[in-house]
């Protein structure tokens, strides 16, 4: 009998490359699954903050914070966001940049730790992913994660009491100090069955190759 | 402070974006060098 294999995701919120990244390795399951029927596939997301400095209320467009708070030429900001725009089309996802409003994600993360233990972690990415990217909904707030969170099953008085006690804080600290131990720089990065790194979004080949790989160096092992 | 990765990295033919301190380029375009995170001066 074949154990799952597990997949862990080190992610950011705020993070367009993870969400393009996710919709290629969800393709990228799909194939593995299709090569590999008997077999299933677990995924977790882990914490990455991109940017752990931005203010919860940044006043400004997504322009303005990687022109004025990271320093980078703003018609070179405004090309590489026109350019994420249509990469992201490419995977079917509509993101604003217009709408997007810029903030913190470190209570977004601590929401996907309680989410999890909830059961419903993917949703929940799922859902804060959307928010953030194409509805231009802020998820820096603790009300208004409440209202996403209750939108994928959650109850909502105990998201509020998890945000202010900031009960989940050392596991989104714990997985930071796990990326950086792995050396991640960058985000996307997902970890196949603790054997196997692929970094960044790559083409959905890639990762059901990289899943294959794993599953034949499983049943080597077995 | 980091650490080499303990597992065997799978990589595809094409530079796979991602990512960092960030800022977020789209490989193979204009936006390319904006991925150099020395150029950025530390915020904290």
């Amino acid at each position: 009998m074949s154990s799952a294999l597990k997949v862990d995701i080190w992610s950011d919120i705020a993070c367009p490359w993870c969400y393009v990244g996710k919709r290629r390795f969800e393709e990228g399951v799909r194939r593995f699954a299709e090569s590999h029927p008997d077999r299933t596939v677990e995924v977790e997301y882990h914490s990455f903050e991109l940017a752990p400095d931005t203010p919860v209320d940044f006043e400004g467009t997504e322009v303005d914070f990687l022109a004025d708070h990271k320093g980078l030429p703003v018609e070179q900001v405004r090309a590489m966001l026109e350019q994420m725009t249509e990469v992201a089309a490419s995977v079917g996802l509509d993101f604003d940049y217009a709408a997007l409003r810029h903030t913190n994600t470190l209570k977004a993360h601590q929401l996907l730790h309680l989410a999890r233990v909830r059961g419903v972690q993917h949703e929940m990415k799922e859902r804060l992913l959307r928010a953030y990217f194409t509805e231009g909904r802020h998820v820096g707030h603790h009300e208004q994660l409440a209202d996403l969170a209750s939108e994928v099953g959650l109850d909502r008085g105990e998201v509020l009491e998890a945000l202010t006690q900031e009960t989940y804080l050392d596991e989104v600290r714990a997985d930071i100090a796990q990326a950086r131990a792995y050396g991640i720089n960058g985000v996307p990065f997902f970890v196949i069955d603790q054997r196997f790194g692929v970094s960044g979004a790559q083409d959905p080949a890639v990762f059901a190759d990289a899943l294959g790989q794993a599953a034949a160096a499983q049943e080597v092992q077995a | 402070m980091s650490e080499t990765p303990r597992f065997q990295m799978v990589s595809g033919d094409q530079e796979a974006p991602v990512c960092e301190d960030g800022v977020c380029a789209v490989p193979g375009t204009e936006a390319q060098p904006l991925t150099e995170p020395a150029s950025i001066p530390p915020t904290m």
